[in-house]
């Protein structure tokens, strides 16, 4: 039963991955992005971090993914697919894709990271738990994150922000 | 509490996946967005790239929460979560600016610093 | 209250009223004394309570590790917050004049106090989470800040490079912090560090690649040079003011956390990457200094030359397991880096707004035309190639001895001296190029121009720092081996 969640959510998740970057149009390929994003939550579902899941849904697909889409409908590229898209580069990165998946999957093959396993035996982490965590041993980073966000939507409304409008406004010295 | 249907009851089963499985879902995820990232010159499919990327890091994130077991690879997950939200904001104001210059994002347009 | 509290709270205060107090204001016209006032306050005062707890006589630890939770209160974090603080305090009082004809001026000033909240936070931050969050601290506020010349279709290009890397090695660092916390069970670095020394030996695969990981992650910002490609075009495109907080500030940052994190991981797990270290290190002098030599742009000789000059930090941190003053060297030079570079940069700044001279064929005569400024860019120039008794010159002296003093433990450390040395020789060609253009060859006129005044007291502080403690350079090394946790870098290469 599990099993076949899991390779559903696979092949959804790389078939929509890929269909991101090699969709005609790029708002197709933008939608493709949020499936996929969607895909890593039903893992975190199955891994046992509803809340994280959640998160992921709300942030990622909700917001990320939106704002993407926007973009996108946005900036109307007359060409989607470029020229400059050469078969060189398409070998090379091909070829580069490969080597970091043989490198890591060979990593991954041998025989100690098989060891690891899933313990069955431990209780799941609720949004208590990781509360707790972000309250206590985590509340300094909670305050720097804040500034984080504070300095992204001032960045954010600085650049977005109408040069032309503005300077009819201020005097000129 | 019975915020989830699954919440008193386990999802993973210890005969079903392992770590592993989740491990090598998050490398294919890695690759593809590498091979993207030296494939596409078009500034938006390289930020898809990127995100893409930066999914598959959480999912090894939360397969490594999962099986230490310890809550604090899920609130790793969730500050990488927000960070990468803030990210994506302004890089998508910087790449709007640009399409104001060039009417058009691919990279390769952008030629003004090569003398 | 701890130093870090102390610094997050006075800088991101202020940082937030700016643009409350833009918001408010009904008033038309330009506000850029104002915040350019209101930021260097903060930046001071800042400066003031770190340098006031360093030697309030409490006993702060060289690097706080054990027990610290998330955020540590040390010496090393210290050292690095006054060289983040100088340079942005250099920043902030240069844009006084250069962004009086350009607008937007609060958010300016409060992205740059946001930055430099991040890249002191990297200096003293103890968790891997909050590396993660003030890293982002740090790049977030630059992307947009280099991209801040809306009209200018180069800033933006500047920036879209600039984003783009970055985003990938933020992703980059993640991943490695993952693994190791997959590998240890925790996100405190000096626990997983501990943890890591004890690692079962069919996992070690598992933190080389964590480590190689973690050398892209940081070597993005650092400008090592497999990953150095983003680093002209950014530090030429965007504003120069800016291009002077990505050389002098975040850069410095990177090494900050690759102290932390690379260095001391390395030695506690007597893994020998510091010989990778050290062929990234020649590759990066070598690749910077060629590169400057072809360049006609003084910005963009500026920006190779601080990918050079990246390398010889780097020698001090790969001998620092074998030698007892690596990484000792490596601070005294990455302090008196931010100083010099901040001063070259600055002095292309003002050149820039006073004459709109971006080629090195621009800056002939210029000896005459801006006496100060010309004057203090070729003293940072001399300093950068490491002329005795500069300040420069102390900093690469002491990275060279203990490249040749490691030469008893490791073969390649002497190599890597010479190479050092050959290197300088290499850069002292453009630089002195630079200068002679400057002072032996005939403008277009030796009209006298109007030199910006904020600018010219930076640059003369500057002159002054370079000066004096190029004489008397024991202050800052005292400051500098306070900083280097020996103790505990002898406990851990023990077990």
């Amino acid at each position: 039963m599990v099993d076949s969640i899991f390779i559903g959510l696979s092949v959804i998740t790389i078939g929509s991955a890929i269909l991101s970057l090699e969709s005609r149009e790029l708002l197709y390929g933008g939608i493709a992005l949020a499936v996929s994003m969607l895909g890593i939550a039903g893992y975190f579902i199955i891994l046992d971090a509803p809340f994280v899941a959640m998160f992921q849904i709300a942030v990622y697909v909700g917001a990320v993914a939106v704002l993407i889409i926007f973009t996108v409908m946005l900036v109307r590229a007359p060409n989607t697919i470029t020229k400059k898209e050469t078969r060189k580069r398409k070998i090379a990165g091909i070829l580069l894709g490969l080597a970091f998946l043989i490198l890591a999957g060979s990593i991954l093959g041998n025989s100690a990271a098989t060891q690891l396993k899933f313990n069955d035996t431990v209780p799941i982490f609720d949004v208590q738990a990781i509360g707790k965590e972000l309250l206590t041993y985590y509340s300094p980073v909670l305050l720097v994150l804040a500034l984080t966000l504070a300095a992204a939507v001032i960045g954010a409304l600085a650049l977005a922000r109408r040069e032309d409008i503005e300077e009819r406004n201020e005097p000129t010295n | 509490m019975a915020l989830w249907p699954w919440h008193a009851e386990r999802i993973l089963r210890k005969e079903m996946n392992q770590p592993t499985d989740f491990l090598y879902i998050a490398v294919i995820l890695i690759s593809i967005g590498i091979y993207g990232l030296v494939v596409k010159r078009n500034a938006l499919r390289l930020i898809f790239s990127i995100e893409l990327i930066a999914n598959a890091v959480n999912l090894v994130l939360i397969a490594f929460s999962r099986m230490l077991p310890s809550p604090q690879g899920q609130v790793f997950v969730l500050f990488s979560i927000a960070i990468s939200a803030a990210e994506v904001a302004v890089g998508l104001g910087i790449i709007i600016i640009a399409y104001r210059f060039y009417k058009d994002i691919d990279i390769t347009e952008y030629k003004n610093l090569k003398n | 209250m701890s130093t870090p509290a102390l610094v997050t709270i006075i800088l991101g205060s202020v940082a937030l009223l700016i643009p409350i107090i833009d918001a408010l204001n009904k008033e038309r016209g330009s506000k850029n004394k104002v915040y350019s006032a209101i930021a260097f306050g903060a930046l001071a005062l800042a400066l003031i309570v770190v340098i006031y707890r360093i030697f309030s006589g409490e006993n702060l630890p060289a690097m706080s590790l054990a027990n610290s939770g998330a955020i540590g209160d040390d010496i090393f974090g210290a050292f690095f917050s006054i060289a983040f603080l100088i340079v942005s305090i250099m920043v902030t009082v240069s844009s006084w004049s250069y962004m009086k004809k350009r607008s937007n001026h609060a958010a300016y000033y409060s992205l740059i106090l946001l930055s430099s909240i991040g890249m002191i936070l990297i200096g003293y931050s103890t968790d891997f989470v909050m590396l993660l969050v003030a890293w982002e601290l740090m790049s977030i506020p630059t992307y947009a800040l280099a991209a801040f010349n809306k009209k200018d279709p180069i800033s933006n290009e500047a920036s879209i490079k600039y984003f783009l890397f970055g985003a990938l090695s933020s992703a980059i660092i993640v991943l490695a912090m993952g693994i190791v916390y997959g590998l240890t069970g925790t996100t405190n670095i000096y626990d997983s560090i501990v943890a890591m020394s004890h690692l079962n030996a069919d996992l070690v695969p598992f933190a080389l690649l964590a480590v190689g990981l973690f050398i892209a992650g940081f070597g993005f910002k650092m400008g090592l040079v497999p990953f150095h490609m983003w680093l002209p075009d950014t530090y030429s495109g965007a504003p120069t003011t800016i291009a002077t907080l990505l050389a002098a500030g975040t850069k410095k940052a990177g090494f900050a956390a690759a102290i932390r994190v690379i260095v001391i991981g390395m030695i506690a797990l007597n893994v020998h990457w510091t010989f990778t270290l050290a062929i990234i290190a020649i590759f990066t002098m070598t690749l910077g200094n060629f590169g400057a030599l072809t360049q006609k742009s003084i910005p963009r000789i500026l920006a190779y030359s601080s990918i050079a000059q990246a390398g010889y930090i780097l020698i001090g941190l790969a001998v620092a397991p074998y030698s007892d003053y690596g990484l000792d060297a490596s601070l005294l030079q990455i302090m008196n880096h931010a100083v010099m570079k901040s001063a070259a940069f600055i002095a292309a700044a003002s050149v820039i707004i006073t004459l709109a001279a971006y080629t090195i064929e621009k800056y002939k005569g210029l000896g005459f035309r801006m006496p100060i400024t010309a004057f203090v860019f070729a003293i940072s120039l001399l300093a950068l190639a490491g002329v005795p008794p500069l300040s420069g010159f102390w900093g690469k002296y002491l990275i060279f001895g203990a490249a040749i003093d490691s030469g008893q433990v490791v073969w390649w450390g002497p190599y890597l001296a010479i190479a050092g040395i050959l290197n300088s020789a290499l850069s002292l060609g453009y630089y002195a190029w630079i200068i002679r253009k400057m002072y032996m060859e005939e403008g277009e006129n030796r009209v006298r121009q109007k030199e910006p005044k904020p600018m010219v007291a930076v640059l003369l502080f500057a002159l002054g720092f370079m000066v004096i403690f190029g004489i008397w350079y024991g202050p800052l090394l005292d400051l500098a081996s306070m900083a280097v946790p020996n103790d505990l870098i002898h406990l851990l290469s023990a077990n």
